[in-house]
């Protein structure tokens, strides 16, 4: 079953103190991770591990740095009244580009707080990514010569 | 007229808490890390050197306005995990031009109220995140004394901050903060780290 994976930062989503928000609610900081552009927002389609690691280092590799990954999944279930549109994204792998990138359109700001709620925490530390990453361009889905310097720095490529 | 800030007068390590910065005998600005609390005094008296002279005191006030503004104007900014910012960019550059003073006052303005969370946070992951030698130890101080801050998402940016830094040298500091940490997310997080540290140190003793 694939999910929906957007970058976020998780320090916006720890409550400082958690007693002013209700159980299932957020703290509105959140939101900003779920920035919106025509009321679209730009999403991931993963359906298996190969397919978030593409997602991830594609993701990873438009960076000045190589560092911590912080991202939510939605599940389709969570999100029956949102339009999924397909469009291209824009990364350093042209096959995810095309492939993986999705909207969540006409979002309303209601919606946006349902998608918001349904999202699920994950993060890949700095050596994680860094291994994703390497193993992108091992696989020739990266071109070395997209990365920016610091990242080419750290990878050693 | 300047006033001495004298060593004699500073708290001890006990009285500092459990985290004692990693200063060699004779260090000059040790007396000023250690008179941050009593900030107007150490302010009036600019950087409390041995041998106290105008030249140093300009230079401290430079750094601490300098720094003040950074963390002012980075209130603005929208901060991405892994992309420079102007906040980014000026916190290196002082950094790398004005190491551990910039440092002292770097962990003055994290541990200052007026800060802000979000900008403490991001400040803690890019001095993890800075590859610059001679500043190494006191940034690591920065980092391991802002496990135990009260926020969580300061606590979150100095937990990334020592995953950047790979330095086993905080395996202790972040035991310490797995026992005391009330949120389970975090508290899991930091175990993952602790075992890179762990991995980190296997890996140098080999």
């Amino acid at each position: 079953m694939p999910v929906y994976l957007r970058k976020v930062r998780r320090s916006r989503w720890l409550l400082d103190d958690a007693l002013w928000v209700d159980g299932g609610d957020l703290q509105a900081d959140a939101l900003q991770d779920l920035g919106t552009d025509g009321n679209a927002l730009s999403v991931w389609m993963v359906s298996d591990q190969p397919s978030l690691e593409q997602v991830l280092a594609a993701m990873a590799a438009n960076c000045d740095q190589i560092t911590n990954f912080d991202y939510v999944t939605f599940s389709e279930e969570s999100l029956q009244s949102i339009e999924i549109v397909k469009c291209p994204g824009d990364t350093a792998d042209g096959m995810a580009n095309g492939c993986l990138h999705y909207h969540f359109a006409k979002l309303t700001a209601t919606r946006l707080v349902t998608v918001a709620k349904a999202g699920s925490f994950m993060r890949k530390h700095r050596k994680e990514v860094r291994d994703i990453v390497n193993r992108a361009i091992a696989d020739g889905r990266i071109s070395p010569s997209r990365l920016k310097p610091r990242v080419r720095e750290y990878l050693g490529v | 007229m300047m006033s001495t800030y004298t060593a004699s007068a500073a708290p001890s390590d006990q009285e500092q808490g459990a985290w004692s910065m990693p200063f060699g005998s004779g260090c000059e600005n040790r007396s000023f890390l250690e008179s941050r609390d009593t900030a107007s005094t150490s302010r009036a008296a600019g950087v409390p050197t041995e041998s106290s002279s105008e030249e140093p005191s300009t230079h401290q006030d430079m750094v601490e306005r300098w720094l003040h503004l950074v963390f002012s104007k980075a209130k603005g900014e929208r901060f991405e995990d892994g992309m420079e910012s102007d906040f980014s960019r000026q916190l290196e550059s002082a950094i790398r031009q004005y190491g551990l003073q910039a440092i002292c006052e770097i962990d003055h303005l994290i541990n200052g109220a007026q800060s802000g969370a979000e900008v403490a946070s991001e400040a803690l992951r890019w001095i993890g995140l800075l590859s610059h030698p001679p500043t190494h130890k006191y940034r690591l101080w920065v980092l391991k004394k802002s496990l135990s801050s009260e926020s969580p998402r300061i606590r979150d940016g100095a937990l990334l901050g020592i995953s950047f830094l790979d330095d086993p040298e905080a395996i202790d500091a972040l035991r310490e903060a797995i026992q005391k940490e009330s949120q389970t997310e975090l508290k899991l997080d930091m175990e993952r780290v602790l075992q890179q540290l762990e991995d980190t140190r296997r890996c140098q003793s080999t």
